[in-house]
């Protein structure tokens, strides 16, 4: 080791090194905003010249330039790179010494060598100094970013920092051994090996899992295994990560450490009899298979998808026409639905005062109408055809369907037997399981689940508010409990306005693993809404389903899953039970490391034991694999920003659902405010004193962000105005939605300029064919110009602002109008003004409307079509209410709730200055 | 025989009971942590327990405060108040979909249950035969004293 003392840097000591171009301590948001545009020209220069600043040659220091290494450069994406000896945390050398450089002058090398491992802040201070004389040190492998300016919203379209395993790792050198992260996303890329070092970063620790993930456009496919092989000891599949040892003849698990013996079918196929090539097994290339599970995996044949609708028909459903809207969509959904063999089972019950079953005979036309009014004693009126085989009764379905409006039309019952209609249900499905689809429009009145109205208005607001969010009673919850038993789900879907009590009802879909939707200014005659109830509710149907499923999380020794968040029930300590998987819920889990990690690679797998709608029984099995590190650093530096803000949010609206709306905003801000006061005292050499600029990881820079943007999304928004029907519904979204659409569209939204549109974007990009979405905007009001048009998407509902000058030719080209006076406010069906003549072209003079219904199409596509969003025009001097809908989605700005973003940085700063988080 | 002995005689077989219960839910429980057990089963199954074991305890506390045996009482009104908050709140029972995030708070709750019980039982023993010493005792000086 060169006794290398670093020459006192240029600047003053002490707080945070400014760019050269400014000697100041202290800096305005502009001025900072200034010094890192002037910045970022002078990036290249350095960061890819020819002369990379060496640590421990003696010079860097001087020159005044280098320290800008430690700065986060907007706009230039330098993936971080660790070096494998950094990533494997073998050594704290990996370290850059960019950062090594700011440090202050003050401890010479020789305390530091007789220092022992470093835990003291100032003892890191002293790590630092190793890691900057360390040999062959990289450069540009972190970077930390200063808190300040505008969000850099460019980061959530980025990829999680890499994942860096060791060589070794996996079996086979394939490119696929990476969990990808919309499978299966980790909080943190490389793992601290004990439990103090996670303690003492303050960051979460858990995983976003979406085990029935979509298939992406132009993904491919999961490869499918026959064969399945596992540890004896802990039931872990084979998966690339495992080890062969002794010359192959045994394969040591990689979880628990056992040697199994390597069965004989992974070299010789005996149907065939001929050799194979083991290393070509799509389970040791593929970090993500399928399995066919044999008999074993069994209780029973593979059950048919079945579906239940209770629909309610009172006199509040009627009036808002919703069993017309209900019965023509699932009429028209009824191909949609997953029937590959036939087998698809469907029934129909209608829900007022009393209950009306539709028998229908197969092959026969005409339904029959068996009408129970005595609600005591659940019966079936009929032991067969209520469970129609959708095959086989099609023709009796369809005219059920399309004359559900004529039939109850004049109904004026008021009364809603829903509880009564879920019994008969479960009586229904028996022994079978399937899922049920709750469509409500009143609060059910009969029966032991039956629900008062809650008055909400003077307590929206005040800390009497969680408790409307709690359910009334514990009816629904022990039938949700009874039914995942019996591979019972429940979807529930509330439309209209009246007080239904959803926080009650919705219990019945959170503890099975279904679906809530909420469609409050549902109306037949408000074509937008309708369109949009039919086209979410029928991507719902055809959704693929998992049926009869269980999912297991395993880990490696050391580590323990705490607690699960999502639509599930927990069966045991580390199975979840979902009688419907979907292919877009999520599931989030806690995880607390027990024993100190002694590989250098840990591994999570998951498996979704699940049957196909066509009959099969399948197990899908991902394993991630992460690198584990003493360094607390590498921690900070391979945090995944979206992740953290996924579990954060979910933990917090599990937590208003148990304790208080605001102890989960407190908790929340405390968390971001936690993290970044450990990066503070632990990784930055002002570990205890006041600093102007606070530092922050640069994988992190948005989490003050995200973190702002949670608290002001309706799932926690403070303030009078969120009616809780509408909280709850969105408490679920965060719950269920994974961390792709969760994060980025749902709680930040994405804003675009029409009036400037790049001239390529809305068309579709030359190599990849994907259509090119404009470059974002700042969510403020800021970016909205009086002479400018705006979209704002945030997946379930889109915004078309128009400020008070926008041009005539702008609103003609966009939506066929004359000026921005005739356009209508309020909710629209954003127009296709290419007549549907030519898809690949526009028509000339409505280019602009062309381009953006494409963006429209992409932004939907990258929600997977889970929204059908209505648009709704907003007119900078238009309705007051529309504003205010826009202006909560515009996060960085400051509303009656919340700070502004500049505010919340602020107010983080000063909390951690002053030391007292 | 006194009332008061017959009372502690008829506590001390109760409290017998209720340290059986108490065994058998942290069995249970622990079954559960196992994964021997199934949450809904293990909660219709304790849940039935819940309210009798309950009313056992209040019946023990109602006698002993009717009678007079201030310490006896004093020894129950911690439990019997802890039962009447969580019956308010209508948190007695377990709940199948909530049991795993509680069940470490449900297993200590249910380790100090079986401890005073075991705390009951001995006591109400001791009590029992000083009582019936003293009574034996005075009648034997009444009968001297005849």
């Amino acid at each position: 080791m060169s006794p290398v003392r670093s020459p006192p840097p240029p600047m003053s000591q002490g707080g945070t090194m400014m760019p050269a171009t400014s000697s100041r301590r202290r800096l305005y948001p502009e001025q900072s905003m200034e010094a890192y545009s002037s910045q970022q020209q002078q990036a290249p220069q350095h960061g890819h010249g020819g002369l990379p600043p060496l640590p421990g040659s003696g010079q860097p220091a001087v020159d005044p330039n280098s320290g800008q290494g430690a700065f986060f450069v907007p706009g230039a994406a330098q993936p971080p790179i660790i070096s494998p000896s950094a990533a494997q945390g073998l050594s704290p050398q990996g370290y850059p010494g960019a950062q090594g450089m700011q440090q202050p002058q003050g401890y010479p090398p020789p305390l530091a060598t007789q220092a022992p491992v470093p835990m003291a802040p100032q003892m890191t201070d002293l790590s630092q100094q190793f890691a900057q004389m360390g040999v062959g040190a990289n450069t540009t492998e972190y970077q930390t970013a200063l808190l300040g300016g505008k969000p850099q919203l460019s980061a959530l379209d980025e990829a999680p920092p890499a994942i860096k395993l060791p060589p070794s790792a996996a079996c086979v050198p394939s490119p696929f051994v990476i969990c990808p992260a919309n499978h299966k996303r980790s909080t943190l890329n490389a793992i601290p090996r004990t439990d103090k070092l996670l303690k003492k970063t303050k960051l979460p620790f858990g995983l976003v899992i979406t085990p029935f993930k979509t298939q992406e456009q132009g993904e491919e496919p999961i490869p499918v295994v026959s064969e399945i092989v596992r540890c004896r000891r802990c039931r872990t599949y084979v998966n690339p990560f495992v080890q062969f040892v002794e010359g192959g003849r045994r394969w040591k698990c990689n979880l628990c450490g056992l040697s199994n013996d390597v069965p004989l079918i992974f070299d010789y196929d005996s149907a065939t009899q001929t050799n194979r090539n083991r290393w070509v097994r799509p389970d040791l290339n593929y970090s993500v298979v399928e399995f066919v599970a044999p008999l074993e995996y069994m209780v029973r044949p593979p059950m048919p998808p079945v579906y239940v609708f209770i629909i309610d028909v009172s006199y509040a459903s009627v009036q808002l026409g919703a069993p017309g809207v209900i019965g023509q969509t699932i009429l028209s959904a009824l191909d949609r639905i997953p029937n590959v063999d036939n087998r698809t089972k469907v029934a129909f019950i209608a829900v007022d005062s009393s209950l009306h079953y539709f028998q229908v005979r197969p092959n026969g036309t005409e339904p029959q109408q068996l009408v129970v009014s005595d609600l005591d004693g659940i019966f079936l009126p009929s032991p067969t055809d209520l469970l129609l085989n959708l095959y086989e009764c099609r023709q009796g379905i369809e005219c059920l369907l399309s004359r559900l409006d004529s039939m109850f039309k004049t109904n004026h019952s008021v009364g809603n037997a829903l509880c009564p209609a879920i019994q008969a249900a479960q009586k229904m499905l028996g022994t079978l399981g399937g899922k049920v689809i709750v469509m409500q429009a009143s609060p059910p009145t009969i029966g032991e689940g039956k629900v008062e109205p809650r008055a909400e208005g003077k307590d929206l607001g005040t800390s009497r508010e969680s408790d409307l969010l709690r359910p009334q009673n514990m009816w629904y919850k022990t039938v949700a409990a009874e039914c995942s038993r019996t591979q019972i789900a429940f979807d529930t879907v509330f439309i209209g306005q009246q007080p239904m009590d959803i926080p009650t009802v919705s219990c019945l879909a959170r503890h099975t693993g279904g679906s809530v939707f909420y469609y409050p200014s549902f109306m037949a005659t408000r074509k937008p809404e309708v369109e949009r109830f039919s086209q979410e509710f029928s991507n719902h149907l055809s959704a693929r389903v998992a049926l009869e499923s269980v999912l297991r999380v395993r880990a490696s020794k050391g580590l323990r899953m705490a607690s699960y968040y999502g639509n599930f029930f927990l069966r045991s300590l580390d199975l979840l039970a979902l009688p419907n998987g979907l292919p877009n819920h999520s599931y989030a889990v806690d995880i607390e490391i027990e024993d100190t990690l002694t590989s250098p690679v840990v591994y999570f797998q998951t498996a979704l034991l699940h049957t196909t709608a066509y009959g099969e029984r399948r197990i899908r099995v991902a394993t991630l694999a992460l690198p584990t590190t003493d360094n607390i650093h590498t921690v900070f530096h391979h945090a995944d920003q979206v992740a953290i803000a996924s579990l954060l949010s979910r933990k917090a609206v599990d937590r208003a659902l148990v304790a208080k709306l605001e102890d989960a905003r407190e908790a929340l801000q405390h968390k971001a405010l936690e993290i970044i006061g450990a990066f503070k005292t632990e990784c930055t050499q002002s570990s205890s004193g006041a600093t102007t600029q606070l530092q922050i990881p640069r994988s992190l820079q948005l989490l003050p962000f995200l973190t702002l943007s949670s608290l002001k999304h309706t799932s926690l928004r403070g303030g009078n105005n969120v009616p809780t029907a509408l909280r709850m519904s969105a408490i679920n979204s965060i719950l269920t939605l994974p961390a792709e659409q969760g994060v980025q569209p749902y709680t930040v939204a994405r804003l675009y300029s029409l009036h400037d549109l790049p001239p390529q974007a809305g068309y579709p990009d030359e190599q990849t064919g994907i259509t090119v979405l404009p470059p974002r905007l700042g969510l403020s009001a800021e970016s909205l110009l009086p002479f400018g048009a705006y979209l704002l998407h945030d997946g379930s509902d889109t915004f078309l602002w128009f400020g008070r000058d926008v041009s005539p030719a702008l609103c003609q080209a966009l939506l066929n109008v004359q000026d921005v006076r005739t356009i209508p406010s309020g909710v629209i069906t954003f127009p296709d003004l290419s007549n549907g003549a030519d898809a690949d072209g526009p028509v000339a003079g409505f280019e602009l409307n062309f381009q953006v219904n494409n963006i429209l199409r992409r932004l939907n596509d990258l929600c997977h079509n889970l929204w059908k969003p209505v648009t709704y025009v907003c007119k900078e001097e238009g309705e007051p209410v529309l504003r205010m809908w826009m202006s909560q989605r515009l996060t960085e700005d400051m509303d009656t709730s919340a700070p502004s973003y500049q505010q919340f940085l602020n107010q983080i700063r000063d909390k951690v200055n002053r030391g007292n988080f | 025989m006194s009332f008061t002995a017959i009372a502690y005689i008829i506590a001390l077989i109760m409290a017998g009971v209720l340290l059986f219960g108490a065994v058998y839910f942290v069995i249970m429980l622990t079954d559960l942590e196992c994964d021997y057990i199934n949450p809904i089963d293990l909660a219709n199954n304790l849940n039935t327990y819940v309210m009798p074991e309950m009313a056992a305890q209040s019946v023990l506390f109602v006698v002993f405060l009717l009678m007079g045996e201030w310490t006896t009482m004093l020894l129950n009104l911690p439990l019997t108040a802890w039962n009447v908050v969580k019956v308010v709140n209508n948190r007695q029972f377990y709940d199948a979909t909530e049991v795993f995030r509680t069940l470490s708070r449900h297993k200590r709750e249910n380790f100090v249950k079986v401890g005073f019980y075991l705390l009951c039982f001995f006591y109400y023993l001791y009590s029992m035969i000083m009582t019936l010493v003293n009574e034996s005792t005075a009648d034997y000086h009444a009968a001297s004293a005849h």
